[in-house]
């Protein structure tokens, strides 16, 4: 008797208690591949834009062989006063709720970046379906035209906007930052943050010029031709504290990323040892440190970076290709690091802006003393002296020795 | 249902290296995903010290045992203090236990509510956890040491699985500036380190009687609090060279460690690996407090097996850890600011003073003699 009991009350509990409260059903679930934060034309409101993969059609489009994005993903907008809010009014426009935990790409408008970020933020870190993990991007213009632009490769252009992200350690001429680690350098006292900037252009397929639309921030949906609009990564911006102050163009991000150790691969090009054209020097590992140093002429820097590259390609017919022209070409390289290290810092000296993190390396190594320089950094970081030196070897010549000219006797 | 004695029969007994099992899952317990700490990058440290405050308690624990074998904490209290004093102290450790129990359910609960199931009622995942606790206890303690065999290796691999996947995220500069917390916010960090986790050993008061090997006990202990410890340490270094400073601000640094795991964008979200120790570790943790105190409250009302009593108190227990706290931030206030000095109540005076009362007595029936 009690067993059956037993049995029957298993049997009802399994009846009456089966899924969960936390289920996402994937067609209850508006998949957000980018999302985007601007200010609202209303004073004080928020206005975010979010793009949803239409998983039918991203399906459909593949099949047919069409990379068009057209269909592929939607769209929309929202108000509301702040972030999460306006998040929520999403649901006013789609009859899914946007899922935001394959998010790619957060795009900061420009207005808004230059307001200051850390309002915004917060909900983007609580919440915990948003991952850390999203690429953080600020681009010039609003970010509704950037959610809403073209993909390129992908059919769904967050997704291509992360990949192309991604792929920053490759030219490594913008520097690429993550939501955690934007965040928290944003955070710190003593290091500044930077995100990869982006532009808006017309790609060239479309013949007539872009006439912007009557209002990009109209929360109604976008119409479809404005995404022939498309955007390309012009440089780095430099936050101080949580405001976009300035940029880095992409001559001084690569020397940023030089001093923060963050090149993969590159090509540096310098004019040729020879005064025959130029010399590309393609860059296969590089390391940094930056070194804080406190003497009785008070606090500097050093960067020491070391390299390895070979000869990527040459325009002049004078051969390289011997030790002395090497030993020559490495001079130059060193001497273009280095030269691209210190635009970088004079940039950042300009916009008051310690994104090297100089002011962290004072806080690690000499605490104490970092305690009293604290208080005006900003004017120490202003004079600080900093010297860079670069230790390059050029270790190859890849598959020909002599440039491909006639053989000269 | 019940027939054996109030510590079952003879076949639950547990040996000396199921004890180290038992004990570093339940140092394991609730710590890898929660910590006490204020302090950010240098927990660490806290976390050394902390262990060395512990390990000085828990010879307390292990003299105890070794002067009572065979002794639960109850009966021991009964011999020291007499029937009257000794109920009342042995009251006070059972309800530390059950007390202890409840709060490592709610954080369990709270650590879901937060990270996972966000609409979840609290309530559904406690039930759920604790039947599954409940259940074990009825099985008897053996079956819990059991378990733990089985999940301790799998915990430990997964630490050490999360610290290799995170080495591309890890930096050696987060540790800097290397022990620049003022001494006394380390200390104090590094008792509350003593008092939760380590010094929780308390309630195993009421297991050691269960160890067929007495004169092992002691070191059982220590090599449980040696491996627990290492455990955490390697958490910790994990959770401190991913995140550096920004170590303060997550309410669970273990679960945001582990959502920066990114390795070729096919091996991510893998945060489920912290909640899965929990899981496990969390299990044990209650289990043990579970038995503790149901044994304790069986030997006091003079119940003839403890058995009969653990659901009701599973129920009770589930019902204190919904009710105990409002909201999270008391929890959290709870674990750091009163916890640190509730705790050595019971976790240093009871047995300081059983023991120093124990030692008395004794030296007296010696003089007498």
């Amino acid at each position: 008797m009690r067993r059956t009991l037993l049995i029957a009350i298993l049997s009802l509990i399994l009846v009456l208690c089966q899924g969960c409260w936390d289920r996402q059903e994937l067609d209850t679930i508006g998949i957000v591949s980018a999302f985007g934060i601007d200010l609202a034309e209303t004073p004080g409101q928020i206005l975010v834009t979010a793009q949803l993969i239409r998983p039918a059609a991203s399906a459909a489009n593949q099949t047919g062989g069409s990379l068009s994005g057209k269909g592929s993903y939607w769209v929309i907008r929202a108000t509301g006063s702040t972030v999460f809010d306006a998040i929520r009014n999403l649901s006013e426009v789609s009859s899914r709720k946007p899922f935001f935990s394959h998010n790619q790409v957060i795009v900061i408008g420009e207005e808004l970046a230059r307001q200051g970020v850390f309002p915004h933020l917060d909900v983007l870190l609580r919440d915990e379906e948003a991952r850390p993990t999203a690429w953080v991007a600020v681009c010039k213009g609003t970010a509704a035209e950037f959610i809403n632009s073209d993909g390129g490769f992908q059919a769904v252009s967050g997704f291509g906007f992360g990949q192309l992200l991604e792929n920053q350690s490759s030219p490594s001429k913008v520097a690429a930052m993550k939501l955690q680690e934007f965040h928290r350098s944003l955070s710190s006292k003593s290091r500044d943050s930077v995100a990869s900037l982006f532009e808006a252009f017309a790609a060239d397929r479309t013949t007539k010029s872009r006439t912007p639309s009557a209002s990009p921030l109209d929360p109604a949906t976008p119409s479809s031709d404005e995404s022939e609009l498309t955007f390309r990564l012009i440089g780095t911006a430099v936050f101080k504290a949580d405001r976009w102050v300035g940029d880095l163009n992409l001559v001084e991000g690569r020397g940023y990323l030089w001093a923060v150790g963050e090149i993969r691969s590159s090509l540096v090009v310098v004019s040729s040892p020879s005064q025959d054209g130029s010399v590309g020097i393609e860059v296969l590992a590089s390391q940094a440190r930056i070194v804080p140093i406190i003497d009785a002429d008070g606090p500097r820097i050093r960067i020491e970076i070391a390299t390895r590259a070979r000869l990527g390609c040459q325009q002049g017919p004078a051969s390289l290709a011997t030790s002395e022209g090497l030993s020559a070409l490495t001079d130059l390289y060193e001497k273009a690091i280095s030269d691209e290290v210190t635009q970088a810092i004079s940039k950042a000296k300009e916009l008051h802006s310690d994104i090297f993190g100089f002011g962290e390396t004072f806080r690690e190594s000499y605490p104490r003393v970092w305690r009293t320089l604290e208080g005006d950094w900003e004017e120490i970081f202003e004079r600080l002296p900093v010297d860079v030196s670069v230790r390059a070897q050029i270790k190859r010549f890849g598959v020909i020795s002599d440039p491909a000219y006639p053989k000269q006797r | 249902m019940c027939k054996a004695g109030v510590l079952g029969n003879m076949s639950e007994r547990i040996s000396s290296s199921q004890l180290v099992y038992l004990m570093t899952s339940f140092i394991l317990g609730s710590s890898l995903v929660l910590s006490s700490a204020m302090i950010g990058i240098d927990r660490w440290a806290a976390l050394l010290l902390g262990l060395g405050e512990g390990l000085a308690v828990a010879r307390m624990y292990t003299s105890l045992a070794a002067r009572f074998p065979g002794q639960t904490f109850v009966s021991i209290c009964r011999e020291v203090y007499g029937s009257i004093l000794g109920k009342v102290v042995a009251l006070a450790l059972t309800l530390f236990s059950f007390q202890l129990g409840s709060l490592v359910l709610r954080n369990f609960a709270d650590y879901f509510n937060i990270t996972q199931l966000s609409q979840t009622p609290q309530i559904a995942i406690m039930i759920t956890l604790m039947v599954a606790c409940a259940y074990g206890v009825k099985k008897g303690p053996e079956v819990i040491a059991r378990t733990s065999q089985v999940f301790l290796p799998a915990t430990i691999i997964l630490i050490v699985l999360s610290f290799v996947l995170l080495l591309p995220e890890f930096s050696i500069r987060n540790f800097k500036p290397l022990l620049d917390t003022p001494i006394p916010r380390l200390l104090v960090d590094a008792h509350g380190y003593a008092a939760f986790p380590f010094a929780e050993i308390v309630v195993f008061l009421m297991v050691f009687p269960l160890v067929n090997k007495g004169r092992q006990i002691h070191a059982s202990v220590v090599s449980s609090m040696l491996i627990a410890g290492m455990v955490l340490l390697v958490a910790t270094v994990r959770n401190i060279g991913v995140l550096g400073d920004s170590i303060e601000r997550f309410t669970y640094p273990t679960d945001q460690a582990l959502r920066l795991i990114n390795i070729a964008r096919i091996l991510t979200r893998l945060e489920i690996l912290a909640a899965v120790n929990f899981i496990t570790m969390g299990f044990v943790k209650i289990s043990v407090c579970l038995y503790a105190s149901t044994l304790g409250l069986s030997e006091l009302l003079g119940a003839r097996d403890y058995r009969c009593l653990v659901s009701p108190v599973a129920l009770v227990m589930t019902g204190v850890a919904y009710s105990a706290f409002t909201d999270i931030a008391q929890n959290i206030e709870f674990a750091q600011l009163a916890w640190p000095i509730y705790a050595p109540v019971f976790q240093v005076i009871i047995p300081a003073a059983t023991l120093a009362l124990a030692a008395l007595r004794m030296r007296k029936r010696r003089v007498l003699r």
